[in-house]
């Protein structure tokens, strides 16, 4: 779990937040979205500590935080399972890898279904593998908090759904997850937790309390229809 | 009064003279060699610019500097008006840079002990100092072949020690050297000052080695334990680097190594 | 690639290398070195006794190092910067080793210059790390700095070999990078100094490795990151320095030796190590002995022959399918 509270921002005359409160619950998948240049990723640092706000206070119960930004540069000339092993080589000291070290990468990539790749060169992957190996990085390195900023953007419908369901089932085990989408049906879909942000407010609630009319509205300016049927939500843009 | 009148008519006629035949030969060396050689011959008054490395006689040292050939101060040779720029052939490339200032180029070439007799000749035509320049040729003649060795030795003559630089075949002190009655090890090398190898002088296996500027020697004297060393003081370099009216003391400085 | 034909290229190399170490030591501009190979067992005091002790076995430690420091810099600085295109002397060392060879040559008629150049390019490369600050490091405004400050100090070296024309030529020789016939240290002094910094090197392997992840992935290490960024600067700065203090400035084999290493085993930089010690050696070895036999008895600059050399590589390199060019 990792709470916000009271988070006042501001960048000269523009402001992001004014006494911002959120947690992100284990156990839930928290979506955040909203127009660009709103401060979503700046929200995520904020989120992951690397960022301090004067008054502001970030509580977590986090071990290991895992943060994926939008662009990931990634080195030439290893192959998939090298990639992930590097999460390892962190002691000066150890030159080699233990086996259990090894085994571990192969579960994950098993569990990812990745397997069959492991000996693909890294540049030669296409990005939905890229992005599952970098899922698969978080899950070696021991993170239990995923902030991911728009993981799924460049991304192929199918890896889409693939990438969230992942990131479902991880939440599901106990895993805090935050991530940064455009996709509001993605998000309706599979979020449990929503925060949308617009240029001067952050609205934020549940499924139900936050796809209506009337929010959609207010973050993104433009007229949605919104029905619920069997506890899903189908949205369309009414323009 | 008539006396007086014609003393002072026949000093304005020597004043203007002199000034005429001034203004008429107007000379710039940028060769210390040069300037050394246009002493020698007396026309050093005709001299108004040197460059900055001519420091011999010591009278050239208070001539008005216009830099050196590479490092031209065009401004200043402008102002002075030369008729001629003296060069000698290593800084032959230096010669258009005159094209436009209206004075002229004259390259002389001094890579062997004959070719600096001519120059000095040469020189004597271009400046009026003919006499003067036979006698200073005949006088530097007589006294190279009064000193010779009759023991000749194997001489390395190192202008450098970091790089290795020695003296080929185009230098002219291989030629001061031979004339002296010396061997120079190195002469058979087809080039002027050529960097070599520390290998290649260990089988030189020389007699004398003779080092120009003296610099870190730990190398030398690790290859050459047992062998006579000898580093030129300054001004013994000035001797016998510059090809010049000096020779016959570096003919003599070589003979009785 | 798996990890036995890793082990077998570095073997391979391992071969190179001695065959490179034995021409380099032994053979002449015309023959193979038997009779020297014979004669190192029982030196003497006769003229290949000394060839072999003051000349060849000091020529070869200092190739030796001078390969593998710079193969090693330049490895680092590629992987810290991740530009393929990053050289040893990009912290300013070219320029601080440069003002540092010209200034003992003017001022001390070239005593010690190696020395003097190895001082000067750390304290340049000291200034630039410095100038950059740890808290706020970036390897953009690293690599800018180190760029300001070797055109700053070249135009220094170029004033001052414009206005010294009498020793253009030695200046010349000098900085265009050749073994160094006396750096000051004794060779033993040199090797071990030379492995301490090797042994450092082997350290930050496993590192590099780790580092070839994303650096935002894992916020509560992104601080210790740039420590270690630094720190591989600082230690390619050192190796950079070594290869100043044994051979001056030589270009090239610290951009070559990593991309034919990258292209042989990978970025797996526990590998990556040996191989680039290796090539780098090779590479310095091979030269060294074909500038020794090429015009023999002259001396062409050691930098001359590996630019010859380096400069086509290189360009192979870059136009190669999947080269520099198509990263």
């Amino acid at each position: 779990m990792i709470s916000v509270k009271n988070l006042t921002l501001a960048f000269d005359e523009k402001v992001l937040y004014e006494g911002l409160d959120f947690t992100a619950k284990n156990g839930e998948l928290t979506m955040i979205t909203g127009l660009n240049g709103t401060g979503k990723t700046t929200l995520l640092k904020i989120i992951s500590g690397e960022m301090k706000v004067e008054g502001a206070e970030v509580k977590s119960d986090c071990q290991k935080i895992f943060f994926l930004p939008q662009k990931v540069s990634y080195p030439v000339g290893i192959t998939l399972f090298e990639y992930i092993l590097s999460a390892f080589y962190s002691n000066c000291f150890k030159w080699f890898t233990t086996k259990s070290e090894k085994e571990k990468v192969l579960k994950t990539l098993d569990t990812l279904e990745l397997l069959d790749r492991k000996d693909i060169f890294v540049e030669k992957l296409s990005s939905g593998e890229l992005q599952l190996a970098n899922l698969a990085v978080a899950l070696v390195s021991g993170a239990d908090c995923l902030l991911l900023d728009e993981p799924t953007s460049n991304l192929d419908l199918k890896n889409q759904v693939k990438i969230s369901k992942i990131l479902k089932n991880l939440t599901k085990k106990g895993m805090t997850c935050v991530m940064i989408t455009h996709d509001l049906n993605l998000a309706s879909e599979y979020g449990d937790y929503f925060l949308g942000i617009s240029k001067n407010i952050v609205l934020q609630g549940n499924r139900g309390e936050f796809f209506t009319k009337e929010n959609l509205q207010k973050i993104f300016g433009l007229t949605f229809n919104v029905e619920f049927e069997n506890e899903k939500i189908y949205l369309k843009i009414f323009d | 009064m008539k006396k007086f009148i014609s003393k002072f008519l026949i000093s304005i006629m020597v004043v203007m003279f002199a000034v005429d035949f001034a203004s008429a030969k107007t000379f710039v060396s940028l060769s210390p060699a040069l300037t050394e050689i246009m002493y020698a011959i007396s026309a050093d008054t005709d001299l108004v610019g040197v460059s900055t490395e001519c420091n011999y006689p010591a009278a050239a040292k208070q001539k008005t500097k216009v830099g050196n050939a590479y490092y031209l101060n065009k401004e200043k040779v402008l102002e002075l008006h030369p008729d001629y720029v003296l060069l000698a052939d290593g800084a032959a490339s230096a010669a258009q840079k005159f094209d436009k200032i209206g004075a002229k180029p004259v390259i002389y070439k001094m890579n062997s002990v004959n070719s600096i007799y001519d120059t000095i000749l040469a020189m004597g035509q271009l400046t009026g100092k003919v006499d003067n320049s036979k006698k200073v040729v005949a006088n530097l003649k007589s006294q190279v072949s009064a000193t010779k060795t009759s023991h000749p030795k194997k001489i390395l003559y190192l202008i450098q020690l970091n790089p290795l630089i020695t003296i080929g075949s185009k230098s002219f002190i291989s030629d001061i050297i031979k004339t002296s009655g010396q061997k120079s090890v190195t002469a058979d090398l087809m080039a002027f000052y050529p960097a070599v190898s520390a290998e290649y002088i260990l089988k030189l296996n020389p007699d004398v080695i003779v080092v120009s500027t003296k610099s870190d020697n730990t190398l030398l004297k690790k290859l050459f334990p047992n062998t006579k060393i000898i580093y030129l003081t300054k001004e013994q370099n000035d001797l016998v680097n510059r090809p010049a009216t000096r020779i016959d003391k570096a003919v003599k400085f070589f003979a009785e190594l | 690639m798996c990890k036995s034909k890793k082990i077998f290229t570095i073997f391979i190399l391992g071969l190179i290398f001695l065959i490179a170490l034995y021409l380099a030591t032994f053979a002449g501009h015309n023959d193979f070195g038997l009779s020297l190979l014979k004669k190192s067992f029982a030196l003497g005091n006769d003229t290949e006794s000394i060839l072999l002790e003051v000349l060849r076995f000091p020529r070869v430690v200092k190739a030796v190092i001078a390969g593998a420091c710079l193969a090693l810099s330049g490895m680092m600085l590629q992987a810290v910067s991740k530009n393929p295109l990053a050289e040893p002397f990009i912290t300013g060392i070219s320029a601080g080793a440069g003002l540092g060879i010209v200034l003992s040559v003017l001022l001390f008629s070239g005593f010690a210059y190696s020395l003097f150049g190895f001082v000067g390019a750390l304290l340049a490369s000291l200034f630039v790390i410095l100038f950059c600050g740890i808290g706020k490091f970036s390897v953009t405004k690293l690599i800018l700095t180190g760029l300001s400050v070797n055109m700053f100090a070249s135009s220094i070296i170029s004033f001052i070999l414009l206005t010294n024309p009498d020793r253009t030529y030695v200046l010349t020789y000098l900085l265009t990078g050749n073994i160094s016939e006396n750096t000051g240290l004794s060779d033993l002094t040199l090797f071990v100094l030379f492995l301490v910094i090797l042994a450092f090197s082997a350290l930050m392997m496993p590192k590099m490795n780790f580092l070839r992840l994303e650096d935002d992935f894992l916020p509560e290490l992104k601080n210790r990151r740039k420590v270690y960024n630094v720190v591989l600067i600082v230690l390619s700065s050192i190796l950079a320095g070594m290869s100043v203090l044994t051979v001056g400035i030589l270009s090239f084999v610290g951009i070559i030796a990593p991309q034919i290493s990258k292209m042989l085993v990978g970025v797996d930089y526990r590998y990556a190590f040996f191989a680039n010690v290796l090539i780098g050696a090779i590479f310095i070895l091979l030269s060294d002995f074909v500038a020794r036999i090429i015009i023999y008895p002259l001396q062409i600059p050691l930098g001359l022959v590996i630019a010859f050399v380096g400069a086509p590589i290189f360009v192979y390199f870059l136009v190669r399918k999947g080269g520099l060019l198509n990263d």
